[in-house]
């Protein structure tokens, strides 16, 4: 894959993330998943790992290192 | 032994340690300007982690954020962590990884000399200088104010507030000063292990006290029989749609524009360093938000009918009531090393920054570090004065300060990575963002609004932002092309 097209995948999974995380088209309850985890900390907590494999592979694809500045 | 002794001589090994960590630092500290302000940029991965991780939590996480959930549940959670977790280590690649770089090839300590040099511009440093300090303070004054609360509270209003803040204060300047960055950055691997271990083991210690036993799942239970919306998100205030984009804005881009962050990245030994940092930043903000919203959470339950800013009290009060002794003086110090993690670093930052922005740098290195160390005294009294008469919560003043510092983004971005950026889009952009900003704080209702939406539902730091790209795209377009890099 070429540099371009890892940097334009890297805006399209950041913006996709950010909708993601303006969900108010999501019904926001408050039941207790497994009888403990909250509904909305439980989503917002799987949102966060998506970001977490989203910038190792940020990191690992699109950061070059030392580049010119 | 008695609460009262546990609480005395932990606090003293904690003090006796940073203290030590200062010491040794020293003699590496001396050796030259660069060592004592960026501790010879070579901070690897971990120390960089926790100095950065350690300068980013503050009393605002600690004492802001379970007085804050107190009253709005886990919503707190919702509108802060997860886009601080995208957002911090995407500004570290974008302005971090290039004014890493540039400082190193310009031979610039601090973020306003290291634009100042960018530009070829005294007045863009100075610019940057005025309003890195205004928001600083502010900022410091939360930490002070969240560390002498939580100290009054643990002593029974034994020891004064205003007795703790100095104390505070105190420690701080000596072992900053003493081994400048380097000091600070090993305080910080001890501060962020002391309040980042204490956050996750508390966590399952409160959950039992507030269920009587039942762990989680029955502290979870608990908080729906007494108020369900606490397990959900608010649609007012803060949680609109409006003023959750503004609000993400604001706490996403304020990090890399404090100037006590930047400073630590151009610190960094390498882009290598950084990436591994901006890999570990989610991971470790879900391991202190999820347990600083629920105290608030779960408080609300125990300790009903707080108002205002007196839950900014419930951190201190969770531990009172269900930590043995030993855990909850390792309470007070979790706060402490919070509030102490950040503070030298801006005490560090502001300090240097009036040393080599204001006053010229001295050819004698030896008088570089000397000054840096009185301007540290200097800044720690005015914090002090600041803090005495000051009178919002916690959460408000922060929140000013937070939306401030947005407004010099578009320079700190446009400078890194747009060529023909120059020093008049520079200060076209902060100053319009600024007195845009300031304009919107008073439609929202004042100094203390902003949280508060100013025009069309967005909170004022949305329209400093908008001005200052606007300012620094139209400076820097009007009047043609300039020469933007030395």
């Amino acid at each position: 894959m070429s540099t371009t097209n890892r940097q334009r995948l890297a805006w399209l999974g950041a913006a996709v993330l950010l909708v993601l995380h303006h969900d108010f088209w999501r019904e926001r309850g408050v039941e207790l998943w497994f009888g403990w985890l909250p509904e909305e900390l439980a989503w917002r907590l799987a949102w966060m790992l998506l970001t977490f494999g989203y910038l190792v592979w940020f990191c690992a694809v699109v950061w070059v290192e030392d580049e010119a500045a | 032994m008695d609460p009262a002794t546990t609480f005395a001589v932990a606090l003293a090994a904690y003090v006796l340690l940073v203290l030590a960590v200062g010491w040794f630092a020293t003699r590496r500290a001396s050796a030259s300007s660069e060592e004592y302000f960026l501790a010879g940029r070579g901070l690897g991965t971990l120390v960089l982690f926790m100095a950065l991780f350690g300068t980013n939590c503050t009393a605002f996480v600690l004492v802001g954020i379970p007085g804050q959930a107190y009253h709005d549940g886990l919503g707190v959670f919702s509108v802060n962590a997860p886009i601080i977790a995208l957002g911090i280590p995407l500004t570290f690649w974008a302005i971090g990884a290039p004014a890493r770089r540039l400082a190193a090839q310009y031979g610039a300590m601090t973020p306003a000399e290291l634009y100042s040099r960018r530009f070829g511009s005294r007045a863009v440093g100075v610019l940057l200088f005025a309003f890195y300090t205004l928001y600083t303070l502010l900022y410091m004054v939360t930490a002070i104010r969240g560390a002498a609360v939580t100290l009054n509270v643990v002593t029974e209003g034994g020891v004064p507030e205003w007795v703790g803040g100095a104390a505070v204060l105190v420690v701080a300047v000596v072992y900053t000063s003493l081994g400048g960055m380097r000091a600070t950055a090993w305080t910080n691997v001890v501060q962020g292990a002391i309040f980042l271990g204490f956050m996750m083991a508390v966590f399952f210690v409160f959950a039992d006290g507030v269920s009587d036993g039942a762990g989680v799942s029955g502290a979870m239970r608990k908080v729906r029989e007494h108020d369900a919306a606490l397990l959900g998100v608010k649609d007012a205030g803060l949680y609109a749609p409006t003023a959750w984009t503004s609000w993400g804005l604001a706490i996403t881009l304020t990090v890399i524009a404090f100037p006590h962050m930047l400073v630590r990245l151009m610190a960094a030994e390498s882009d290598r360093a950084l990436k591994n940092v901006c890999r570990l930043y989610p991971i470790a903000i879900i391991a202190l938000w999820v347990p600083a919203v629920m105290i608030g959470v779960w408080g609300a339950v125990a300790f009903p009918g707080l108002e205002g800013r007196d839950s900014d009290q419930i951190f201190s009060m969770m531990a009172a009531e269900y930590l043995p002794p030993a855990l909850s003086a390792l309470g007070f110090l979790a706060v402490l090393a919070a509030v102490m993690s950040t503070l030298d670093a801006q005490i560090l930052t502001l300090g240097s920054m009036l040393s080599r922005d204001v006053m010229t740098p001295a050819d004698d290195e030896r008088r570089d570090i000397w000054r840096g160390r009185v301007f540290s005294v200097v800044i720690a009294v005015a914090v002090f004065l600041l803090w005495q008469v000051g009178g919002q919560s916690i959460f408000s003043l922060a929140s000013i300060a937070f939306s401030g510092y947005v407004t010099l983004t578009p320079t700190l971005l446009f400078g890194m990575r747009w060529r023909r950026f120059n020093a008049r889009g520079a200060v076209t952009s902060i100053l319009v963002a600024n007195a845009v900003y300031f304009l919107a704080l008073a439609r929202a209702g004042g100094i203390g609004s902003a949280k508060d939406p100013a025009w069309l539902g967005f909170l004022p730091v949305m329209w400093g932002l908008v001005a200052g790209v606007a300012g620094a795209v139209l400076g820097t377009l009007w009047g043609g092309r300039a020469a933007t890099r030395a």
